[in-house]
């Protein structure tokens, strides 16, 4: 099932439980809160997890794909020369960032502005993305990396589509293309 | 009942102010309602003691205490930076000497490792301490020179800034954050510069062949560094990427499959394989590692060879390890010099590629001079028709000025008719 349409699904359903809930009783939010930090831990360990495992299988392949331009820079799409460790791991540090950010914004939302009703999403949904990251699907669960998980990885649906269509590419004249065109060490102003 | 009257007589006699009563800790209020006692009456002047408690200074003591830390930490980091410094010098301070005439810093340039005495086999004794130049709390270096087919050799040590932990912490958090900023570590970049191919006339490095060797890039670099490299480094990226055959986690970026051949042999990678995860790249350039703006920039080679290593090693097998990869770095110039020529289809290729990122600026160059020199042309003729018609009588202008309106419409008519 597509993952979008079941976090759609997750977000109305909760909306709906979330009404239900007596958030002013102190002992249920404790509850609720103790929900939250349990599922942000789990989703640390998860990640935690997924880093050792890259770590341990430590797979070389060199890995090559060009990156498109950010949309309105008038840059060239570069090419990426990486291995398949190094790989996984900026994309597991993408996550790790996305964690804290998540946290981050939380804090804020129900420390200072005193929100609660987000406490009950906020507990289910990143650890269901996190359960379904491509990184956490290939070493957690060993699936192998072909079809979509096949790296470099592809953008969600959503995200491509804001940046107007552009994706990672890796067939062959591309790659040739971008090899002679991409050059480094560019000045920075 | 003659004790309770003692008391009283106590009480009595307290209430009148005397000296004595004064001399007692915090006379400064009195129960009974009597006038105060002057404060230091009894005591002198200098008794800090009767008026303020160590309890007063709870926060200067707290800052005392940082402060105390940050010295600390500053004193301990900086000594152990230089000392990780002197140690990677004097770890291939063996290799140095045997190679190199001059070693470190003498300020009168005399050579310092030719053995003087009748002994020519002992090692000439150098303090390491000597050998390492400090340009701050984090950046080191090294020189060596006086060896054929190659000018200088420069040690450039990078640290970690271990005299201030706050601010290595902050530099790990935004290494974290941006992708931009790198992480702190500990790099060692050596740098082999060989003499130029075209020494200057009368020079004494004209009279010897050596310093003569195509121009072309190779590197020999280690995967984990692969992708920043590339970034990174203008030189590195005209190189085509390929996988080393020997080991899977180093790559070799090359511009022709017979220069990888001719110069990476096995002696060159025994050492390198040896070392193992120290190892960061082996680079052989004539390309600057900033990308050039301009035709000068591109047009001088830059050559050079380096070695970049990373993390240093820290415990002594490692050091040899070290130790004897630097000497086939050293090596490597004379390698070369005597084997760096090649056919004339690979010279065609290296000077294609230069060429074509030459027109690639002469292009970037040209756009960019292209409007100015239209909006010069446009001033130049302006300039032109007012020396014209200051030089004609007033007949003339009338006529000259009738003409150029002529000339317009017709322009005008004639882009109407277009348009139509």
């Amino acid at each position: 099932m597509n993952p979008q349409i079941t976090n759609l699904v997750i977000i109305l359903g909760m909306m709906q439980v979330s009404k239900r809930v007596p958030f002013e009783d102190p002992t249920v939010l404790n509850y609720i809160r103790a929900m939250y930090i349990l599922s942000n831990i789990i989703i640390l360990g998860l990640y935690f997890l997924t880093g050792q495992k890259i770590k341990s299988k430590n797979d070389q392949t060199t890995l090559k794909y060009v990156e498109p331009a950010p949309p309105m820079s008038g840059e060239e799409p570069k090419l990426i020369t990486t291995t398949v460790r190094e790989y996984d791991q900026s994309q597991l540090k993408t996550s790790y960032k996305s964690v804290l950010m998540g946290v981050g914004m939380m804090a804020v939302m129900h420390l200072y502005f005193k929100y609660t009703n987000p406490l009950l999403v906020q507990s289910i949904l990143p650890l269901k993305g996190a359960l379904e990251s491509k990184l956490v699907q290939i070493h957690v669960f060993g699936k192998p990396a072909i079809g979509d998980l096949k790296r470099p990885f592809k953008a969600a649906g959503l995200m491509s589509a804001m940046n107007g269509g552009a994706e990672v590419k890796t067939d062959k004249k591309s790659l040739e293309q971008a090899e002679k065109n991409s050059r480094g060490g560019v000045k920075e102003e | 009942m003659a004790s309770a009257d003692d008391d009283f007589a106590d009480y009595v006699s307290s209430a009148a102010p005397s000296p004595a009563s004064a001399a007692n800790p915090s006379p400064l209020f009195t129960p009974s309602g009597a006038a105060p006692t002057p404060l230091n009456a009894g005591s002198p002047w200098y008794a800090l003691w009767e008026r303020h408690t160590l309890a007063e200074f709870q926060m200067e003591g707290f800052i005392l205490l940082l402060l105390g830390f940050i010295v600390l930490t500053h004193v301990f980091g900086r000594k152990k930076n230089r000392q990780i410094a002197v140690n990677f010098i004097s770890s291939i301070l063996p290799v140095l000497s045997s190679e190199f005439a001059l070693v470190g810093f003498d300020f009168r340039g005399r050579a310092n490792t030719l053995a003087e005495s009748a002994d020519a086999n002992a090692a000439p004794v150098i303090d390491p301490e000597t050998l390492v130049h400090e340009a701050g709390l984090t950046e080191y270096s090294s020189y060596a020179t006086g060896r054929l087919n190659i000018s200088t050799l420069t040690t450039n040590i990078t640290l970690q800034r271990r005299s201030s932990p706050v601010a290595l912490l902050a530099e790990w958090i935004a290494s974290f954050i941006f992708d931009s900023i790198p992480e702190p570590r500990d790099v060692v970049h050596l740098t082999v510069t060989p003499p130029p191919s075209t020494p200057a006339p009368g020079s004494p490095q004209s009279a010897q062949a050596g310093g003569k060797y195509d121009n072309f890039v190779l590197a020999v670099v280690n995967k984990s560094a692969m992708r920043r490299l590339r970034t990174e480094r203008y030189d590195l990226s005209i190189a085509k990427v390929s996988d080393c055959p020997q080991a899977n986690w180093l790559g070799i970026m090359s511009e022709s499959k017979e220069i990888t051949d001719t110069i990476l042999t096995s002696d060159v990678l025994n050492p390198i394989l040896a070392l193992g995860s120290h190892f960061e790249a082996l680079i052989i350039t004539d390309q600057p590692v900033e990308r050039p703006t301009t035709l000068e920039e591109i047009e001088t080679p830059e050559r050079r060879i380096e070695l970049i290593l990373s993390p240093l090693p820290t415990n002594k097998k490692d050091a040899e390890k070290v130790r004897d990869l630097v000497r086939v770095f050293i090596r490597l110039s004379d390698v070369l010099v005597a084997k760096a020529r090649f056919r004339d289809t690979v010279a065609r290729k290296l000077k294609a590629t230069r060429d074509d990122e030459i027109k690639k600026i002469k292009k970037k160059i040209e756009e960019e001079t292209k409007e100015e020199r239209e909006k010069k042309l446009a001033e130049d003729r302006k300039a032109e028709r007012e020396k014209k018609l200051r030089g004609m009588s007033a007949e003339q202008q009338r006529k000259f000025l009738e003409k150029e309106r002529d000339r317009e419409q017709r322009k005008g008519m004639k882009g109407m008719q277009r348009k139509a």
